[in-house]
């Protein structure tokens, strides 16, 4: 009962949140003009107040994409944060705090730099996916590598998992740092744009890409949430009951990563979001997987459709980075369950 | 390979949009770079400026217009709410994405490369003048442009030797870098009658105090607001390594417009005399 009153409240929500990202912006449009524009595509105007010039433009071309861009960045994060808190075991484990994302720019990072170089035969082949796939697998070395560093005697080990991060971190910055002393100015600017993280490059063309690596674990993720719900409990009880934990690793690790290397790969690194939303999920509805996958990916369209209204909205006429954004609503999160997890070791 | 694919499309796509508009001259422009704020100004096309960047600094009537570009980085939308009918953009600062998004907004974009050279000064004008639709002007304000480079060139001051010139730029004493070979200032240094002291790389690269020490430069140019960065001249006369240079014993530290030194379009007479008469 209560968990479809959460289901309800957040698609309404997130519906209501789409409505003010297409209705609202720098450009001043009557948001019956913004309805009509909308239905109109459909065949059909409710006030008849359609205009087919500027206006229509923006709303379909620039605020569309970007909202829907929004809301599939922020699904993909608040899904794969939750799926890789679960199988860490641990709910600090977030894509750009354990490195993660960081894996993911780097390899777009590089793919940039030396792509006439070493990467165009790859990139003929792979064209305008080069830079999805290339993050994807960036981002996948990465988590194998973080998992592999901090697993002790077949447990996940916090402190290891979280320096391991660090130091991933650090070092996917100190060579990003390196490939831009051999970047052109040009190929800089758009280094410059992975590590900040934006929505404002979406178009139909970058969101048609994006949307299959998020649909895919959107869908696909739920259907391991039994596995992680025995995962919690430990890796034999997942062998106890004749499922193969190795499997269902590999298969959240693959499904996660490609959601979160794709996202990076359109909209650079937003951070916090993978960490942010899944413990509020399980403060409104407990830690069971069925529960937070799936509203996890509901939750995070909906926090990072607001976020990206945010920056759009509050230093007009420019942006503010929408990792700010992030950033400020998801550190004072990050504190708290510091202070929680401190108090319960205390007692 | 994409790169290269990606500049080939822009050129043609400026050179369509530079050809095929010719007839219709651009009432509302929104220009993206000081050089190119400056020259639709000089071109007599500054009542048509809706807004630019955060570097349009001068004139003043420029400076009074909103800005909507920080750094490169703004917000489509809000450039669009001034419904431009010209956007006159410094080459590479665009995206694909954004160009993309600008043509189907149905907004003209003309991306505009810059080249530091003479030439290069008298194509960037003509090119800005053919995308604004007034061929004419352009050719007028060309023509005055070089014979005037050319006068000023004829009456450079010329010293016995031409100076060594480090030019240092500087947000704060954390991010100097300094400039290489085939940088605009480079190009500014050579014209003005001056040797660039860094012969060693191109474009800019990060200050280091023994990389200071080694070029010993005679003259150590910044922009205005590069040396107030650092706290004043003589903040900068006391970091270390300065006072073992030419520059640093004769205390010549030159602080300098940095939109004048940059514009390398209809002000470049102005900035050659004026950078000419403080390294010699």
């Amino acid at each position: 009962m209560k968990r479809t009153v959460i289901y309800t409240c957040l698609s309404v929500g997130l519906l209501l949140s789409i409505c003010f990202s297409l209705g609202l912006g720098a450009m001043r449009i009557p948001i019956k003009e913004v309805i009509d524009t909308l239905t109109q595509t459909m065949g059909f105007t409710i006030f008849g107040s359609a205009d087919s010039g500027i206006n229509e433009g923006v709303i379909m071309m620039i605020r569309l994409p970007r909202t829907l861009m929004g809301v599939l960045v922020g699904a993909a994060l608040g899904i794969s944060g939750a799926a890789i808190q679960g199988i860490f075991r641990n709910p600090l484990a977030e894509p750009s705090l354990v490195g993660i994302s960081a894996g993911a720019s780097l390899m777009a990072v590089l793919i940039i730099a030396f792509e006439t170089l070493l990467f165009s035969s790859l990139s003929q082949l792979l064209g305008y996916y080069l830079l999805a796939f290339g993050a994807f697998v960036g981002a996948g070395i990465i988590a194998m590598l973080v998992y592999n560093l901090s697993k002790i005697n077949g447990q996940a080990n916090v402190s290891t998992m979280l320096l391991a991060g660090i130091a991933i971190n650090a070092m996917a910055g100190a060579l990003t740092g390196l490939v831009t002393y051999l970047a052109d100015e040009q190929k800089l600017r758009s280094i410059t744009f992975w590590m900040m993280g934006s929505l404002g490059g979406a178009t139909w063309q970058n969101v048609s890409c994006l949307f299959p690596f998020v649909i895919i674990p959107v869908i696909g993720l739920p259907f391991l949430a039994k596995g992680l719900n025995l995962f919690a409990i430990g890796e034999n009880q997942v062998e106890l009951i004749g499922l193969n934990p190795n499997r269902i690793k590999i298969l959240v690790v693959v499904l996660a990563t490609m959601a979160v290397g794709a996202s990076v790969a359109v909209s650079g690194i937003i951070g916090f979001i993978g960490l942010l939303i899944p413990h509020l999920t399980r403060l409104l509805g407990g830690v069971d997987h069925r529960f937070v996958l799936p509203v996890s990916a509901l939750m995070g369209a909906l926090v990072l459709t607001l976020a990206d209204m945010v920056s759009r909205l509050i230093v007009q006429p420019i942006e503010l980075p929408i990792g700010v954004v992030t950033a400020l609503m998801g550190t004072p999160i990050f504190l708290y369950i510091l202070i929680k997890d401190k108090k319960k070791l205390v007692n | 390979m994409r790169i290269k694919k990606y500049y080939i499309v822009l050129i043609i796509i400026s050179f369509f949009s530079a050809t095929q508009y010719v007839a219709a001259q651009a009432k509302r422009i929104i220009t993206l770079s000081s050089a190119i704020s400056e020259t639709v100004n000089a071109l007599g096309y500054g009542k048509n400026i809706l807004a630019t960047d955060v570097t349009s600094v001068s004139p003043e009537e420029i400076n009074r217009l909103p800005k909507v570009s920080r750094n490169r980085s703004f917000s489509i939308e809000s450039i669009t709410a001034y419904r431009p009918d010209l956007i006159l953009v410094p080459e590479g600062d665009f995206s694909k994405e954004n160009l993309y998004q600008f043509k189907s907004l149905g907004i003209r974009v003309v991306t505009i490369r810059q080249e530091f050279s003479v030439q290069g000064a008298t194509k960037f004008i003509r090119h800005i003048a053919a995308a604004i639709g007034d061929k004419a002007r352009g050719e007028q304000l060309a023509q005055k442009t070089e014979s005037n480079i050319n006068t000023t060139l004829s009456q450079l001051k010329k010293g016995s030797k031409s100076p060594k010139v480090l030019f240092i730029y500087a947000r704060g004493v954390g991010t100097m870098n300094v400039a290489g070979k085939g940088s605009s200032i480079d190009a500014m240094i050579k014209l003005a009658g001056g040797k660039n002291a860094i012969q060693e790389f191109s474009d800019f690269k990060p200050y280091t105090t023994e990389a200071l020490i080694k070029s010993n430069p005679d003259v150590i140019l910044m922009f205005d607001f590069g040396l107030s960065s650092l706290g004043g001249r003589a903040a900068f006369l006391d970091l270390p390594g300065v006072s073992y240079t030419n520059a640093g014993k004769n205390k010549r530290i030159i602080e300098m417009n940095g939109p004048l030194l940059i514009n390398f379009s209809n002000r470049l007479p102005e900035a050659i005399k004026a950078l000419n008469n403080r390294i010699l």
